[in-house]
């Protein structure tokens, strides 16, 4: 069990597609609550990967490529970047699905 | 009352948690709501608008006394509407002398009694010499500057970016208290300055990467986590600097140092001064990385605590995801209270 857990390097997402953690711990899952604030629908942005133009980078501090984009070394190593995007809403059943897990 | 059984004394439970007065919705829209609740209970109340009015007022009559053409002028926190119950109150004092009166206001301040005689410190040896005193009446702090104009434009330049960023007083407030209680709000304890702590929650919003940051509503605790994550994480100290002017960018620090005066390093957390630009607001908090830490920690608790997986841990009534990472002392509530 323990030497699984230390394997992150190994872990890749289903849902966001990044490296570092497992769908169930998916920092997506907060994440596309980020214009929902009462219990119920999710708000959903009318284009989900409309960005900031232009993007600046703060691993390497270069304009024209987000963070998570970045190939340049991090200051940590261990340290991965996370999607800052909603890649999907969870529907209803998704909701249901965790729950009951 | 199950929880009053809980305690080991006579004593009330105090939770800490003094803003929460209904249970939260699960999870990140909980704390959301638990973010503006925090927001109401900690913002200014009329009364201590009005003491700390009054503390201003009794400082006036002390120098207009000593000097009638000098002009005294509120700025940081206290002019911006972003304080806590416990922030200084910052004056300035703009006049003609030849050297700075320090020592005549101090000696002034004591004899009208508006300090205790032991809270009255003057400070001459620092970049901005100031005098630093405790309100008798009121227990508020005070500092006092001389002809510094910095100040009175930087509360200026907060009061625009909060037009323009509506969630930003809720952040500075809820980082405000989480660097107070860790001791890391002040640079000369190894900390950062609220200037530079107001320019980081900037420049996150101006670069963020989707455009609900300026929206008027989105998830305030989505955000809060984001900062944390960003400044807790991914932001990268050694390479990059933060610009504010222009809209936001960052900057690499190797092409700041190259317009700098020889043996002169960027600090590490380097954030461009938007009205000095050839001054570094992160300079001399030499414990940005302790701040970093922190940031990181309360990345991982908060993110962990909206989590489903969370929900299998033992949950109570008396619960608040935000209290994992603040807390509001007793004291201070009880000094609200009165
Ligand atoms: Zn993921
Ligand atoms: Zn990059």
């Amino acid at each position: 069990d323990n030497c699984l857990e230390r394997a992150y390097w190994h872990k890749r997402c289903h849902r966001c597609d990044m490296t570092g953690h497992f769908f169930d711990a998916c920092p997506e899952i907060w994440r596309q609550y980020h214009i929902t604030t009462t219990k119920g629908p999710f708000c959903k942005a009318s284009d989900p990967e409309a960005c900031r133009k232009p993007a600046y980078c703060y691993n390497c501090s270069k304009k024209g490529h987000f963070g998570h984009e970045c190939a340049q070394k991090r200051m940590y190593n261990g340290t991965y970047p996370s999607l800052p995007f909603i890649s999907r809403y969870d529907t209803k059943d998704d909701i249901h699905y965790r729950e009951i897990r | 009352n199950r929880s009053l059984l809980l305690t080991d004394g006579a004593e009330d439970i105090y939770t800490c948690t003094p803003w929460k007065s209904r249970n939260y919705s699960e999870g990140i829209v909980g704390l959301h709501e638990e973010i503006k609740d925090f927001y109401e209970y900690i913002s200014p109340r009329p009364e201590e608008e009005h003491m700390r009015l009054e503390v201003v007022a009794r400082i006036h009559r002390v120098i207009k006394d000593l000097w009638p053409n000098a002009e005294v002028q509120v700025f940081g926190s206290f002019s911006t509407g972003l304080y806590l119950p416990t922030s200084d109150i910052d004056l300035v004092v703009f006049g003609h002398w030849e050297t700075l009166p320090l020592w005549t206001l101090e000696e002034a301040l004591r004899k009208r009694k508006i300090a205790d005689e032991n809270s009255v410190k003057v400070l001459d040896k620092a970049t901005v010499p100031i005098i630093k005193l405790t309100d008798l009446h009121t227990e508020v702090k005070v500092d006092i500057s001389f002809n510094v104009q910095n100040g009175v434009k930087a509360a200026k330049l907060i009061k625009d970016f909060k037009q323009q960023f509506p969630v930003l007083p809720y952040l500075v407030l809820v980082l405000k208290q989480f660097l107070l209680q860790r001791e890391l709000n002040e640079v000369f304890t190894g900390g950062i300055g609220s200037y530079s702590l107001f320019l980081m929650v900037v420049s996150f919003l101006q670069l963020h990467y989707r455009e609900d940051a300026c929206s008027s509503n989105p998830n305030l605790g989505v955000l809060l986590i984001e900062f944390f994550e960003l400044y807790g994480r991914h932001f990268n100290y050694l390479k990059t600097g933060i610009r504010i002017k222009d809209g936001g960018s960052y900057l690499a620090k190797d092409e700041v140092q190259k317009g700098m005066l020889d043996g002169y390093r960027p600090s590490m957390l380097y954030i461009e001064d938007p009205l000095q630009p050839g001054n570094d607001v992160g300079r001399s908090s030499y414990g940005a990385m302790q701040v970093k830490e922190a940031f990181d920690y309360a990345y991982v608790v908060l993110s962990h605590a909206v989590s489903p997986i969370a929900k299998h841990y033992p949950n109570n009534k008396s619960e608040s995801i935000l209290g994992r990472i603040i807390r509001v002392t007793q004291e201070v509530a009880e000094y609200r209270d009165w």
